[in-house]
């Protein structure tokens, strides 16, 4: 299993737009990806359940990843992350 | 005559018919279903061609709106195929024996009533996105053809000018307006960050929302003035009022008219002082805008817009190709191309950047090409060949010492010398740099001999000078770009331009101040480079001054 922890920067926090592409990446991805903020997990697959996160600035997110392609998906994921959340 | 406050989210002043459409209150027929797997492939069908249609909406959007405000039907997309809506869609569809119908629409209460409750604006917006897809998955399944209401379609060929008016406008709907017929838009609910609202604002056409009083189909056919600037439609207005529109309305188009005619003259004053006004562009649709708009040349052409939004390094050809379509377009008026201004903050992967604590601070501009003089050369010699097909000018940007300049222009030697022994053709370039640090400022005496031209790039050099970060809007009440300290630097840099001969010119924002015109026209700044549509303006304004 793969887990790190991120803390958004930008200022928008995470809009329906960036759920979406996250949602898509994540979906590429045999793993089961999960997002979890303020102890409430979601599938990163579902851009509903990403919107209702309402992820915003300063919000330290975990993010676990556990499947046969872990590792690539977890950098895919924080790389990811690094790019539209920051 | 009946006046009706409302919210303006856009401005400007229409006079015509309305034509109000009721909403058509799209039920969704119910009932039991024998089969489940025959429904859940209607439903599957449903979403593929509902899919289909947002990408042709995506691409007409793309053109009437900009790939910003485009990307929200991409989203439709997604929202479509999401795990969370099909599994709703498919357990009422499976486990409650509902017809597709009714399954998408229990499907979209759902998914509406979660949006609702959330605390950010931006997010609960969204909600106006699920009913637009709903409405077309329901649309699509009751094989309604018309999916755009009747009286928002022109009813006659020479059908001309009239108003819109409804409930509120979906983001779809608003995409798929003949806008060649439309003078404004009324909703009696919406919001000024909503698909219409856009669309209105960059048509050009007022647009009233929230309104006091909700109008029906009643208005239907009347004339009513859509006020724009205060907030208000007219509905059937007294003579006396619809003779102050009229006059307001004429005013304005004879204003237009006016610039127009401005379109192909020279920049002077009165008196016969020149400066040469030049447009700022960001892409290749802009070069045109820039002509259209009576631009005398191109100040600045960032030339991000062919780095980004890619998944690898554009080659020399593709370069190339770009470069000599706006030296033809513009025929054989300058052309001034900025070398890639990049920083960390740019979010391309290809590019492998690393993450800067302070970006604006950081590896961009011209150190961010030294550093990869590969890619450098590589936009340098596209350059070089696109010399031929115009008249081009190079300015390299965030340019801070004379050392950079010198190695760019060792660079630069470099890459003359490759193309001669390839013996390919190419014009001189004229090389300039732009001024926006205070560094360059203060040197510029030392720049000024090294350089063919400068070009000072006030946004920046305002940051740096009064040490505030662009981005962050709650410095805006402290920004104040016709800060002493700019002008100075602005007059230092002029002064020691002409010292050497060298031509200087503005291509920040605050070329555009008309208040700073006449300092600029006394110094002797020799061109302004400004957004296209400030070019009339700007030259109906200097032709006032003495």
């Amino acid at each position: 299993m793969q887990k790190f922890n991120y803390t958004v920067k930008s200022p928008i926090g995470m809009h329906a737009r960036p759920a979406g592409i996250l949602a898509q990446e994540a979906g590429k991805f045999q793993s089961v990806i999960l997002i979890t903020k303020n102890g409430r997990s979601v599938d990163a697959r579902r851009l509903f359940s990403l919107i209702s996160l309402e992820v915003v600035m300063n919000d330290e997110l975990i993010v676990t990843i556990e499947g046969s392609d872990e590792e690539e998906a977890a950098n895919a994921i924080k790389e990811f992350l690094h790019q539209i959340l920051n | 005559m009946i006046v009706v406050k409302g919210q303006a989210v856009s401005t400007g002043i229409a006079i015509g018919p309305m034509r109000f459409s009721a909403e058509k209150n799209l039920e969704a027929v119910k009932y039991e279903i024998d089969f489940v797997e025959q429904e859940l492939i209607r439903l599957h069908r449903a979403q593929e061609q509902a899919a289909g249609e947002l990408e042709q909406i995506y691409n007409t959007a793309l053109h009437m709106v900009g790939e910003e405000n485009a990307a929200i039907f991409q989203m439709q997309k997604m929202m479509i195929w999401d795990l969370d809506y099909q599994d709703l869609a498919i357990d009422n569809i499976k486990n409650k024996r509902y017809n597709a119908e009714y399954a998408v629409k229990l499907t979209a209460d759902t998914v509406i009533n979660m949006l609702d409750s959330l605390q950010n604006t931006y997010l609960r917006e969204r909600r106006h996105d699920v009913r637009d897809i709903s409405r077309r998955l329901i649309r699509i399944l009751q094989e309604d053809l018309h999916g755009i209401p009747e009286s928002f379609r022109p009813k006659k060929q020479n059908d001309a000018g009239y108003i819109i008016g409804s409930e509120r406008i979906l983001p779809s709907e608003a995409m798929q307006l003949d806008t060649s017929k439309i003078c404004a838009f009324v909703t009696n609910r919406g919001s000024p960050i909503s698909h219409a609202a856009i669309l209105a604002r960059n048509l050009g056409i007022p647009a009233v929302t929230n309104l006091d009083m909700p109008l029906e189909e009643t208005v239907n056919e009347k004339v009513c003035i859509v006020d724009g600037n205060i907030g208000a439609v007219i509905i059937e207005p007294d003579a006396v009022t619809l003779a102050k529109y009229q006059i307001l309305l004429e005013a304005k188009n004879e204003h237009i008219k006016n610039l127009r005619n401005f379109k192909d003259l020279p920049t002077i004053t009165k008196s016969g002082r020149s400066i040469k006004l030049y447009a700022n562009v960001n892409s290749r649709e802009d070069v045109q805008t820039a002509l259209d708009n009576g631009a005398e040349g191109i100040g600045l052409l960032r030339s991000e817009f062919i780095f980004l939004q890619r998944s690898d390094y554009p080659t020399e050809e593709q370069q190339f190709i770009i470069y000599r379509q706006a030296l033809e377009q513009m025929r054989g008026k300058k052309v001034i191309i900025r070398t890639l201004d990049i920083g960390t903050d740019k979010a391309a992967s290809y590019l492998c950047l690393a993450k800067e604590d302070n970006p604006a601070l950081g590896i961009r501009g011209i150190r961010f090409c030294l550093e990869r003089p590969t890619m450098f050369k590589t936009q340098l010699r596209a350059l070089y060949r696109a010399s031929l097909y115009g008249d081009l000018a190079i300015m390299l940007p965030m340019i801070s010492s004379v050392t950079e300049l010198e190695e760019s222009k060792e660079l630069i030697k470099y890459v003359k010398y490759e193309l001669d022994r390839a013996h390919i053709a190419y014009r001189p370039i004229s090389l300039g740099i732009m001024i926006e640090t205070p560094a360059a400022a203060l040197i510029s005496h030392r720049l000024a001999q090294m350089t063919d031209f400068f070009s000072i790039g006030t946004n920046d050099l305002t940051q740096y000078t009064l040490a505030m970060d662009r981005q962050n809007y709650k410095l805006s009440k402290y920004m104040d770009p016709s800060h002493e300290a700019i002008l100075s630097l602005v007059k230092i840099t002029a002064d020691n331009a002409h010292e050497f001969g060298k031509k200087v010119g503005i291509c920040g924002e605050l070329g555009s101040d008309e208040q700073l015109l006449e300092s600029f026209i006394d110094i002797g700044i020799d061109e302004l480079s400004v957004s296209p549509n400030k070019i009339l303006p700007l030259r109906g304004k200097i032709a006032s001054m003495h």
